[in-house]
């Protein structure tokens, strides 16, 4: 690779690793009480709707859930505090996040199950195929070469 | 009714008689296998035939129009109605499957007495049996109703009534689906008569793809469908209606990527085989999600017991395939190997693994709440953010190989050559991370989306650059430059959605009358309320004026029949953002407020606009490339630089030193 | 060397018939491995009679086979499960709240006067959770009428009403239209509803003397359901 290249590359890798370093740890500016309860209620499921979040939607209930956690969270409270509060009384299916513990914690670990199992099928079929040798060409795959060759 | 069962019957008739033929090898019988196609399809418009003169003439004697139909619906919507409850949508999925069932035997016309094409009639014959069978059973479109006079029916759910779309959504999602039931029963023929190395594969390349096609904009036009007329101001909620869709077209999309590797190498042919039956199975299981009921979902307009047939049948089908599968699989796989993980061979597996990821990680959030309830009795919900944790890495890594892919050599790549290709694109990539972050983008998923889109698309431009570069207009279609364009059409879609997704703001205020707010920098100034009578709704419209410019009116409005109201959002799109209203409440007695949400959504139009392209790019894949010159050249042999054919067109493969 | 990239694809003609021998079918995706090693006979996937020829299991090994037991294992479950579930429209009235003490009903009434469920310990409370137009609640208003009259005499119940998202003067003449004599709380922010999980009126649910909530019945409720429900607990002799 020529000079110009190898130093193109490294500033491109620079940049990039430093912009995103700045994207991932940079200060946030604190989120308004608003964008607080947005958030939790984003991640409850409104009791009444066919599959809409309580951010979403604007029945009673999702509407009186939404001032309940507003009080929550000028009381100071977390969010996960506030969640099992509202789970606490509306039921555990109001948490659209899936518990981590439980049976429900399945549906987290398998995918990353999954995930360990293909990368151990790739690598033993990439083992395997360094052990076969190669086909080698017989005397018959050149005979149809050649014919081949002759015919068109 | 005629049609139907003459559907019925002729699909049953053909079954037998080619099952015969396949069995006692009688040339004869399976020639026969057209006319019983073309009896089918005969069947299927008979019946579409009546089912929309019935609608039309507001026949309300039908206990289908008597549900669905009003003298109210305007024409266009009156026409769509037959697909906006189950038994008319069945029988638009029969219509469909017939027409293809059709379009098999004529295409094939001069091979039907080839075993392998007998048997890909033959498992379309028995699909379109049961697509007719549900229709004289449980989905019956033509049950019959007495009604008092001057009866005039209800109209679709007024969600169906709002927006064109739902003119267009369900018969494109239809022709993806039913598409791929071309592929899938050459599949099983395949399988069935062990002639895995044979050209159907290419031949029905292009309806696979085409199928895909239609696929891809049955779900964007679905999206567009739930921004537009839901009203909650997403385009995409991981309902699983809207799942069910999407898990045929992750497989289908492995499937049409790792079908080149087949082709090149000759490898994973089994694999391919599964991949096309499991993406056919996911259709059938897809459509059980929607119709059944078992889930909640915005999309359940109809409930009934079709379900356990429906269930019934997927069983039946990833039983045979299975079966099938494991009688014959390991004796059908093909001896190759990929010689190094860094290779385009590679990619394509890293693809498939990340696709089938994807793709049990939606079925797996899907159903869960079921397995859940089922165990342990307890109700888990498993929602949007579950969602969204687990398939935006796996997105991150498809639009790196996206990005990665093209400039692989085959067999075997080395750093060299990845270097000197990727440069301009991971400049272009550098670029955009550092400007958005600049800029002010937070947040690493935000910003690695930005970036490895700006790779992806930066490479499929260059592809695209080169092949005009070499070969003028023509660089734009065949399959990988259409395949360059469908990649541009996914990165618009993944920078859309990421913009989005980061820079939405919502705000819900009360207005009263000629009262200004700025929201997102722009002007709301609520003016009046208006109630409007049409003709199938009583509406509430609210008019609002954005930055002292246009008239939008959300509203809210009453159906006759239908007892909630229903909210219809008005969206100003833009280039850069769309402004999304929605009225929440509307003023009450002693009051003149009325509560607004207002939504600045930046990108959406490009989403939309994102499908467009990956549409267009499949056609331009579709697009039927040059003839081969000789026969024994391969696949992807080199064009030759001017447009007269050379002398000597077997050449060197590409990559070789 | 210049950058040589991969080139648009060639496709077969498509009539060309699809032959059993493969020595003139240029629609063959055929490579060098399509075929066993050492083969000596690479005439395509078919002996002359037509048979299709299998090769051997490439690797030895029955993947195919281990792998579609696996997946067929897993369907048929899945399948069971799908099979097996009632329509989501069907929900069991359960509730969190069932075995803890009731959370806190206290606030000021329709009349003006004040009510909390703390100081009814010791008899049983039912607690209604109502709007002015629901449709239900008008239904098992009379209901409720006649439950409050007959346990008000004996003292051992006593009904509690609550709006939840209605308008305190539509509360107010819906009692005046309809009767009802049980004091109802006015919940303008819904907050008592959200303490007791209400989803949709009406809701109610009852509450034993020691305070411990032991029942909810989402949708209309009769006085039958709630006498029978207490008799229940009262005397557990079957």
């Amino acid at each position: 690779m020529s000079r110009a290249r190898r130093f193109g590359w490294f500033v491109i890798t620079a940049l990039v690793l430093v912009s995103l370093a700045r994207a991932t740890f940079a200060d946030e500016p604190p989120r308004t009480t608003e964008e607080q309860v947005e958030a939790i209620a984003s991640t409850l499921k409104c009791p009444v709707c066919r599959s809409q979040s309580v951010a979403d939607s604007d029945v009673a209930a999702s509407r009186a859930i939404r001032i309940e956690i507003t009080k929550m969270v000028e009381e100071g409270k977390s969010a996960s505090v506030i969640r099992a509060r509202i789970a606490s009384t509306y039921g555990d299916q109001v948490q659209l996040i899936p518990p981590a513990s439980g049976f429900a914690g399945l549906v987290w670990i398998l995918p990353v199950v999954a995930v360990v199992l293909a990368l151990v099928a790739l690598s033993a079929a990439f083992a395997r195929w360094r052990r076969t040798p190669d086909a080698a060409a017989t005397g018959d795959d050149r005979a149809l070469v050649e014919q081949a060759l002759r015919e068109r | 009714m005629a049609g139907v069962v003459l559907g019925v019957t002729a699909s049953a008739l053909g079954i037998v008689t080619l099952s015969v033929g396949l069995r006692q090898k009688r040339p004869q019988l399976l020639q026969t296998g057209w006319s019983y196609s073309l009896l089918v399809l005969l069947g299927a418009v008979v019946a579409v035939f009546a089912m929309q003169r019935a609608l039309i003439t507001r026949d309300f004697t039908v206990q289908f129009v008597h549900d669905n139909g009003s003298s109210r619906t305007p024409p266009l919507f009156n026409v769509a109605t037959m697909w906006s409850a189950l038994e008319g949508s069945i029988l638009l999925w029969a219509l469909i499957l017939a027409g293809f069932t059709v379009h098999v035997a004529h295409k094939f016309r001069r091979r039907l007495t080839d075993p392998l094409v007998g048997v890909a009639l033959l498992t379309m014959l028995v699909v379109c049996l049961f697509f007719f069978l549900l229709m004289l059973g449980p989905a019956n479109p033509f049950t019959t109703v007495a009604i008092p006079p001057g009866f005039d029916g209800p109209g679709p759910n007024p969600l169906l009534q709002e927006h064109i779309l739902m003119a267009v959504h369900p018969p494109m999602l239809y022709l993806g689906y039913v598409g791929f039931t071309v592929p899938f029963a050459f599949a099983i023929a395949a399988l069935a008569t062990g002639r895995l190395g044979e050209g159907w594969l290419l031949e029905t390349r292009r309806a696979t793809l085409l199928a895909w096609g239609f696929l891809t904009v049955g779900i964007i036009l679905g999206a567009w469908w739930s921004y537009e007329v839901l009203g909650w101001g997403g385009f995409w909620g991981w309902d699983p209606v809207e799942n069910a869709s999407l898990l045929p077209w992750l497989t289908g999309t492995a499937y049409l990527h790792s079908v080149m590797i087949q082709e090149r190498r000759g490898m994973l042919r089994v694999w391919n085989l599964s991949l096309l039956c499991a993406t056919f199975s996911l259709t059938i299981l897809g459509t059980f999600l929607t119709r059944s009921g078992v889930l909640d979902s915005v999309h359940a307009f109809s409930d009934s017991d079709i379900g356990i047939w429906l269930l019934s049948f997927f069983g039946l089908t990833v039983a045979v395939t299975l079966g099938l599968i494991g009688w014959r699989g390991d004796r059908l796989r093909s001896p190759g190997r990929v010689d190094s993980p860094v290779s385009r061979e590679g990619a394509f597996l890293a693809n498939n693994v990340l696709f089938a990821g994807f793709a049990f990680v939606v079925l797996l959030g899907t159903v869960f709440p079921l397995i859940a309830e089922a165990i342990n009795g307890r109700g888990v919900t498993v929602g949007p953010p579950y969602f969204n944790r687990m398939t935006v890495p796996i997105g991150l890594a498809l639009l790196f190989l996206m990005a990665v892919a093209p400039v692989l050599p085959w067999r075997k790549a080395s750093g060299e050559v990845l270097a000197q290709r990727l440069f301009w694109p991971a400049w272009a990539a550098a670029v955009t991370v550092a400007v958005t972050v600049a800029l002010g983008a937070r947040g690493l998923g935000t910003v690695l989306t930005f970036g490895l889109a700006a790779f992806a698309g930066g490479a499929a431009l260059r592809q695209v650059v080169l092949a005009t570069r070499r070969q003028g207009w023509r660089g734009f279609v065949g399959r990988t430059n259409g395949g360059m364009i469908v990649h541009l059409g996914v990165v618009l879609v993944a920078l859309a959605i990421a913009t989005n997704g980061h820079y939405l703001r919502e705000v819900e205020a009360r207005f009263e009358p000629g009262q200004t707010r700025t929201v997102g920098g722009h002007e709301i100034t609520y003016l009046r309320t208006d109630v409007v009578e049409e003709r199938n709704r009583t509406a509430t419209k609210v008019s609002v004026q954005i930055d002292g410019g246009d008239v939008y009116q959300p509203a809210l409005s009453q159906y006759p029949g239908f007892g909630s109201l229903i909210g219809t959002p008005s969206v100003r799109t833009g280039l850069r953002e769309d402004v999304y209203l929605t009225v929440t409440r509307l003023p009450e007695d002693g009051s003149t407020q009325v509560t607004l949400r207002v939504i600045i959504q930046p990108m959406v139009l490009w989403l939309w606009v994102g499908g467009g392209v990956m549409a267009f790019g499949t056609l331009l894949a579709a697009w039927p490339g040059r003839r081969r010159r000789v026969p024994t050249d391969p696949v992807s042999a080199p064009v030759p630089l001017d447009d007269v054919p050379a002398p000597n067109p077997i050449r060197e493969p590409v990559g070789t030193p | 060397m210049t950058d040589v990239e991969p080139t648009p694809d060639l496709p077969a003609d498509p009539n060309v018939p699809l032959a059993a021998d493969a020595t003139s079918d240029p629609s063959s995706s055929r490579e060098p491995g399509d075929d066993a090693p050492g083969d000596a006979a690479p005439r395509g996937d078919a002996t002359p009679d037509g048979e299709p020829r299998d090769e051997e299991p490439a690797g030895g090994r029955r993947l195919a086979l281990v792998a579609s037991v696996v997946i067929a294992v897993l369907v048929a479950l899945m399948v069971a499960v799908l099979a097996t579930r009632d329509p989501s429209t069907v929900r069991q009235s359960q509730s969190p709240l069932i075995g803890q003490l009731a959370p806190a009903t206290a606030g000021p009434t329709l009349d003006g006067d004040h009510v909390s469920i703390d100081d009814l310990r010791g008899r049983w409370v039912v607690v209604n959770f109502f709007a002015s137009w629901c449709v239900p609640c008008q239904t098992e208003h009379p209901q409720l009428v006649a439950f409050d009259a007959a346990h008000r005499a004996e003292g051992d119940a006593v009904l509690i009403g609550v709006t939840f998202d209605d308008k305190t003067e539509d509360a107010k003449a819906f009692f005046a239209k309809n009767g009802g004599e049980w004091p109802v709380i006015d919940d303008p922010e819904n907050s008592i509803g959200v303490a007791y999980g209400v989803a949709q009126v009406p809701e109610t649910f009852v509450v034993a003397p020691n305070g411990i909530v032991v029942q909810r019945f989402a949708g209309a409720v009769t006085r039958a359901e709630l006498d029978e429900l207490i008799a229940r607990y009262e005397d557990p002799t079957p």
